[in-house]
């Protein structure tokens, strides 16, 4: 059933030069929420809602050979949000998970708890001591702050083996040996944190890692949203003229609807000789979410934070995301939630949704009235060779001779080649691998890479354009599946490689080093 | 883990409750020695043997190292909920 492997070395730059030709000929852009409110569960639980996952060849300068893992929680924060704001969940466990043998299952996983400490600040009033509502009282700038009433810590420990009954061992900080530590109150506004980039530094972590040669870094924090995306047009049945959005100079015509959003990161920096295994360069990796399988509401809660809830019981997975997308556009409605509480090893049940998408069949709908297609697109966008295998190579097993790892794939999770160098950041290509940038998606994802317009280009056929008459990617076959990916399958033909969401990823600003997603929005003030 | 009065916490509500009509009433069969291998049938018969679960689940030791247990593979959609009675106080 797996597909055969081919001499990785020999096909990744061919592979990466193939789709970079048709790039630099057509290829277009843009990007979207991959995973925001995704399933009918998870809504009603944003502090566990894994929105995004990039997995990346550390490109910040002298940090070659290390890989940079985001995992974002937590989706469409306003700013403003107080006087609350925006804590974890301190019941949940979230988790980033690494496979680095190809055989589908967990071989480490980071895993993070949260604890949200009250200190109880209260005011002389009169003759009394009464606490404030708040969870600033003043001023902040460095880490746990005397005037913060509420300081979130966290800690982290590496599973090795199965994520429940693996060996487990705790994540230190290297200066002082501590496990515990403190995740940066969110981005209130500028007069209670004059410099957040500076105070948020201050929780950037040199950490050791046990089994690990080398340390590597954490930070858990609120960052900007990385994301640029129109999202009422695009579920208003793509509420926007095909001229539009298959015109290369119009990637950016559209507003970014949540650019002052802002998300709840997770972040890891690990030296990739600690996430590999033997001589398979290729990692698979995903975040997931869980929660205690029982919980009971108090009708007269104690005194406290979160004291309503009390909940107990085993751990039970409530989000899951690796590939972008996945579980908001290609999984049907009465499997998202299943698909959330999934492990990548039983992804056979899902098979369906990749090898027979209805995404292109849906956009024919959706565009049907549109001039471009003469008053009726049926037949006119969905590619016709069935099953996809070209979405089975990206999805679920790895390009051969890019991200595959030797022992196959067959499920989905982000799979990244850490042989592969990273690209600079300047030189760095928002289509990835199918802008000639081997270091991009999908061979792993960076903030940069423009997953919406890739994928929009991956579903309709243009991997089976660039794939040609003599299935020169190899995309025509995968898991023992058989299709003819070659353009006569693309009704959209070249048309294919040029189709975007209007609304430019680049214009995202970055930083140029860990943890790389920006400085959150503030609720009030200028940005930083 | 905090500690629950096990007489007053019969009539709590628990989450997930919404879906069901009706509840109340007879017996509730004992929990299993161990709640987190699976849901009891006769956990689901009424809302006192239903709260009495969760509430042996929610101190269990070890769930560290387990995961849930399926719970619609059994054939249980629902659970008895109250729609009358206020709950009690969980206690500390």
């Amino acid at each position: 059933m797996i597909a055969t492997f081919k001499s990785r070395a020999r096909l990744l730059p061919v592979a990466a030069a193939a789709l970079g030709a048709v790039a630099g000929a057509a290829l277009v852009p843009d990007a979207h929420a991959s995973s925001h409110r995704e399933a009918p569960y998870i809504t009603t639980r944003p502090k566990v809602d894994g929105t995004d996952f990039y997995m990346f060849a550390s490109y910040e300068p002298n940090r070659a050979g290390y890989v940079t893992l985001l995992a974002n929680y937590l989706p469409l924060q306003d700013p403003y949000g107080g006087p609350n704001y925006f804590s974890l969940d301190p019941s949940a466990l979230y988790e980033i998970h690494i496979d680095n043998d190809g055989d589908n299952r967990e071989d480490i996983t980071f895993q993070f708890r949260f604890r949200n400490n009250l200190k109880s600040v209260a005011l002389p009033i009169g003759n009394k001591n009464v606490a404030i509502p708040l969870i600033q009282a003043g001023q902040v700038t460095d880490r746990n702050a005397a005037a913060l009433n509420v300081n979130e810590s966290f800690t982290v420990d590496i599973m090795r083996g199965d994520r429940r009954t693996g060996s487990r061992q705790a994540i230190t900080n290297a200066s002082g040996g501590g496990t515990v530590f403190d995740k940066p109150v969110d981005n209130i506004g500028t007069k209670t944190i004059p410099d957040y980039g500076a105070y948020a530094d201050k929780h950037v972590y040199n950490v050791n890692i046990p089994g690990c040669a080398q340390p590597g870094k954490l930070f858990v924090g609120q960052r900007k949203e990385p994301f640029a995306v129109n999202l009422g047009t695009i579920f208003d049945l793509v509420n926007a003229p095909v001229s539009v959005i298959t015109d290369p100079a119009l990637i950016n015509a559209a507003p970014n609807t949540i650019d002052d959003a802002n998300i709840t990161t997770l972040a890891m920096e690990v030296h990739k000789s600690c996430l590999t295994k033997g001589n398979e360069p290729v990692i698979g990796g995903w975040t997931t979410a869980s929660l205690r399988q029982g919980s009971l509401l108090d009708p007269t809660p104690r005194k406290g934070l979160q004291t309503t809830e009390i909940s107990g019981g085993a751990w039970v997975q409530v989000s899951r995301l690796g590939m972008p997308l996945v579980n908001e556009v290609v999984i049907g409605l009465p499997d998202k939630d299943r698909f959330n509480g999934s492990k990548p090893k039983d992804d056979a049940q899902f098979l369906d949704y990749v090898t027979n998408p209805t995404l292109p069949r849906l956009l024919e709908i959706a565009l049907d009235k549109d001039p471009a297609f003469g008053g009726s697109a049926t037949g006119k966008i969905a590619p016709t060779n069935f099953p996809r295998t070209d979405l089975m190579n990206v999805f679920l097993t790895g390009i051969a001779g890019v991200n595959r790892p030797a022992a196959g794939g067959g499920s989905e999770m982000l799979r990244l080649n850490t042989n592969t160098p990273a690209t600079p950041e300047a030189m760095q290509h928002r289509l990835g691998l199918a802008g000639g940038d081997a270091a991009g998606f999908p061979n792993g994802r960076r903030p940069r890479d423009d997953v919406v317009d890739i994928s929009l280009v991956a579903v309709a056929g243009g991997l089976c354009v660039i794939n040609g008459d003599n299935n020169a990617l190899g995309l025509n076959s995968s898991l023992g599946f058989n299709s003819a990916c070659k353009p006569a399958s693309v009704p959209l033909g070249a048309t294919s490689l040029k189709l975007h969401d209007a609304v430019d990823q680049a214009v995202i600003p970055l930083l140029p080093k860990f943890p790389y997603l920006f400085t959150p929005m503030p609720g009030a003030g200028a940005s930083n | 883990m905090t500690t629950f009065k096990t007489t007053l916490a019969l009539a709590a509500t628990a989450l997930a409750l919404a879906a069901c009509g009706g509840g109340g009433g007879g017996d509730a069969q004992p929990a299993p020695a161990d709640p987190l291998e699976a849901l009891p049938s006769g956990a689901t018969q009424s809302v006192s043997a239903w709260i009495g679960f969760l509430e042996t689940l929610t101190r269990a030791a070890g769930a560290d190292q387990r995961e849930g247990f399926g719970v619609s593979s059994n054939g249980v959609t629902s659970v008895p909920g109250d729609d009358a009675a206020e709950p009690s106080v969980l206690m500390p």
